[in-house]
């Protein structure tokens, strides 16, 4: 069946075949080692690529405490923040307003925000060799937004963004959660307007599993993590195996 | 050189980089998600990675170039270098950045310099290894043959 490079077995590591998200099927081939079926579907259609890229917004830097480690790029920009991304957006806009009235039974909704290229090049790969595929959203910022728009199963969160970083925006969200509207991110700079006029989902009641991804430096500790209100954390780089520990644990 | 040498010859020089400590095994990570569906992945995400940076680089050395320093530009630069080297698992480029970043903390522009020198070097090291270890395997796949699993113990 394998025409091009023969399965890598490397450290004895083999996927799991109890490690069953429910999506995948593992087959054993001849050489010992084990295939992910649906990664031989993937071109066919099974998993279908159904990212959307939510473009950076220009705006005010958050990090004017030197504890944040958000970083100060735009902190000479001065305006509103908002999402230049309306037009790409807006034709994948059905879809999504479909996908979330089908929640229930369709795949688990994962926002990855990051805003480092080649690293959401590697988990989203990473994603879709354990089944899943999931939104990503560059900065603090737009995760607000997406989250407003859309409910998550589940939300990795890099620390250390430019605009908003990781352990703020994970404290409005916390925010959002508790009292219902989102007071304290238009207080803190994120566009009134698109927070108001873009909520066409209904909150979920369920708490939002928000995994830190962290470079595990003093800014970026886990008790920082946990602190802000992150449920866990991965410590970079990320690896298959700590990205199917974290599914294990926080997606049913 | 036949087909068998080539890929031992690839096995041999990609072995080398691991024990050069050049690649540490998030590499192993990114071969494992190479596979039919995805047979270029690690050559895709490693020129990703070579773009973002040349850009970085080029950046850094302006910033640093400036007649006043302003460390909020550098180090941003210096953390994102960091957390791509990491995540492609180029150890010795992540290392020379974490040294980098502790001198921009202390706003030593003189210990800056150097880091930015250190990490250029290693980079430059890895990018030309890397660029060979394509072209082996380019080579093996023109002969028809198939790239061999890295089997290592660690």
């Amino acid at each position: 069946m394998l025409t091009t490079s023969p399965i890598k077995l490397i450290n004895g590591f083999v996927a799991d075949p109890s490690n069953n998200t429910g999506q995948s099927e593992i087959v054993q081939v001849e050489n010992g080692g084990y295939v992910d079926e649906t990664k031989l579907e993937t071109s066919s259609g099974h998993c279908p690529e159904s990212a959307h890229q939510y473009e950076n917004g220009n705006g005010r830097c958050f990090s004017k405490e030197s504890e944040s480690c958000s970083s100060s790029q735009a902190s000479s920009e001065g305006g509103t923040l908002e999402m230049e991304s309306e037009l790409t957006v807006s034709s994948q806009r059905e879809e999504e307003k479909a996908e979330t009235n089908l929640k229930e039974s369709s795949k688990p909704k994962i926002l990855l925000v990051e805003d480092n290229k080649i690293n959401i090049m590697v988990a989203k790969s990473m994603m879709k060799q354990l089944g899943h595929t999931m939104d990503i959203a560059n900065n603090g910022v737009e995760a607000i937004n997406a989250i407003n728009r859309s409910s998550y199963d589940l939300v990795l969160m890099d620390v250390c963004m430019p605009v908003l970083d990781g352990l703020k925006a994970t404290r409005l969200i916390r925010s959002y959660e508790e009292s219902g509207n989102w007071n304290a991110a238009i207080e803190a700079g994120v566009d009134k307007e698109i927070l108001e006029n873009e909520q066409v989902c209904v909150r979920s009641t369920n708490r939002l599993p928000i995994i830190a991804m962290t470079a595990n430096t003093l800014a970026e500790s886990s008790e920082e993590c946990y602190a802000n209100g992150m449920d866990s954390f991965i410590s970079k780089p990320v690896t298959l195996q700590k990205l199917r520990e974290c599914l294990q644990q926080y997606l049913h | 050189m036949d087909l068998v040498q080539m890929q031992k010859s690839l096995q041999d020089y990609t072995k080398s980089l691991f024990l050069e400590g050049i690649l540490d095994s998030q590499f192993l990570q990114l071969q494992q998600l190479q596979d039919e569906s995805n047979p270029d992945f690690v050559s895709q995400v490693v020129t990703l990675f070579f773009q973002d940076s040349d850009r970085i680089l080029n950046d850094l050395s302006l910033s640093l170039g400036q007649q006043v320093v302003d460390f909020k530009k550098v180090d941003p630069h210096v953390h994102q270098l960091k957390g791509s080297s990491s995540s492609i698992g180029a150890q010795r480029v992540k290392n020379a950045c974490v040294v980098f970043r502790n001198f921009c903390e202390q706003q030593n522009v003189e210990a800056c310099h150097r880091c930015l020198q250190q990490v250029k070097q290693e980079y430059y090291l890895v990018r030309n290894r890397l660029e060979t270890l394509f072209k082996l395997e380019q080579q093996i796949v023109a002969s028809g043959g198939m790239i061999p699993a890295v089997e290592l113990g660690f």
